[in-house]
Order: C-alpha cells, then structure tokens, then sequence
C-alpha cells in the first residue's frame, strides 16, 4: 500500500528526471 | 526622404541633380548572420550548437549596435539617440530573439566572440573576437573565419585540458603529487588510456 507522500515523492522525481532528460538533449552533455 | 543634405542646394545650379552613396549603416542587417548560419536561426540557437558541438562547451558572445535613448538628465534637457556598442553573452544572447527579430528592432550585430573555461580548473582560453565586415567579405567568408576562432579555442581548451587532468598513474609517470598539484595527461597511460580524470573545482 503506497502512502500519499510516496507518490508525491515519485512524482516530483520523475518531472526532475524529465527535465534533466531534455536539458541534455538540447544541451548535449558536458 | 531626400539624401542631398540641406547645404547642398547651395552649391547645385538649378536642375542639376546629386546623388550621394547611401550610408553604410542602411545596407547592413542581420540578414548576413542568417545567411552566414543557415542552420541557426537566433544568436541564442547559435550559442547552443556552439556548446553542444565543441568538445571544449565553448561560450559565445555577441556584439551589438544600437540607437539608445538618452533621457534627459542633468546634462541635457531633451532625449536624444546614442549609438551604443554592447557585449551580450552567453543566457542573455536569448533575450535578443531571432536575426529577424534584432532587425525589426533595429539592432546590428558587429562582432562574435568565443571562448571556453576548461571545467574542473577553471583556466580560461583565450577569447577570439570576429568582427563582422559585411561590406567586404561573403556571409560564408564570415562562417569560415568563426569556425576558424572555434576550433582554436578549441585546441587551446583541449591542450589546457591535458596539461590539468592526468590520473593517478599520470601523475605517478610524471612524478607528480596529485594531492598537492595537477598532472598532464600521459598519453600512453594504461589506467586513463589518455582520457584522463575528473577535476573537482
């Protein structure tokens, strides 16, 4: 059974993985 | 509107015509950016495809040239227009929006500059500055003569980059303390096989 602050958690994890994904890519790495 | 200036009617006999070469400043426009980068189509795409296709992140600025607005204050009563020269760098360069964009506002790009800061070390390159001399040269000499000053920031990045960012067998090779200093890369190095280490500014 998942609490309510794990999915926020997950969530909020997810968008800032998201938004490192597509800063690389426009970006490239460095 | 006339280009003849005034004074001149003094010195022209009735129908006599003058014609004077237009100024310079009302040939030049952005256009020669757009032509000279077909594939970027604002300072600020520019940039990114600076950073993202050089090994080096290398950084670009941009000169602009524009009438400002001088409002009125203690040394003159009325606002007037100055010409004024502005670097614009890196994140800004967004803010200027396309070379149609910087037309339409009457905005002239005279000058690009580009560097790089080699990560880890914080050593700057040297910034190449190239101007733009529109009435001399091709939109592609411009291109040429930029990516030119690229890949010389980038040699030079590459060459600060190896000369900082030896592993510790490097350093063990060149008798070097890395705790104390930095070592070069040593290019037969079988750890790092020459791609040696992070730096942690």
């Amino acid at each position: 059974m998942f609490e309510r602050e794990d999915t926020i958690t997950r969530v909020v994890f997810l968008l800032a993985l998201i938004v490192v994904a597509l800063d690389l890519l426009y970006w490239g790495p460095l | 509107m006339s280009r003849v200036p005034s004074y001149a009617q003094f010195y022209l006999t009735k129908g006599e015509t003058m014609t004077l070469e237009p100024s310079h400043e009302d040939q030049l426009n952005n256009v020669f950016f757009a032509e000279a980068f077909p594939d970027a189509d604002s300072p600020a795409e520019l940039y990114r495809q600076v950073y993202k296709y050089t090994d080096c992140g290398a950084w670009l600025s941009v000169l602009i040239e524009y009438y400002k607005t001088i409002e009125p204050d203690g040394f003159n009563d009325f606002p007037f227009d100055k010409l004024v020269n502005e670097w614009v760098h890196c994140g800004e360069l967004g803010a200027l929006g396309t070379w149609k964009d910087l037309d339409e506002k009457g905005v002239l790009i005279v000058a690009m500059m580009v560097g790089s800061i080699v990560e880890g070390v914080d050593q700057c390159t040297e910034s190449i500055e190239v101007e733009a001399n529109q009435l001399d040269e091709e939109p592609e000499e411009f291109n040429n003569r930029f990516y030119i000053a690229l890949s010389e920031v980038e040699r030079e990045a590459e060459s600060i980059w190896s000369e900082t960012h030896g592993c510790e067998t490097c350093a063990k090779h060149f008798g070097r303390n890395l705790d104390a200093e930095l070592s070069p890369v040593w290019t037969d190095c079988p750890d790092c096989e020459a791609n040696g280490r992070f730096v942690y500014g």
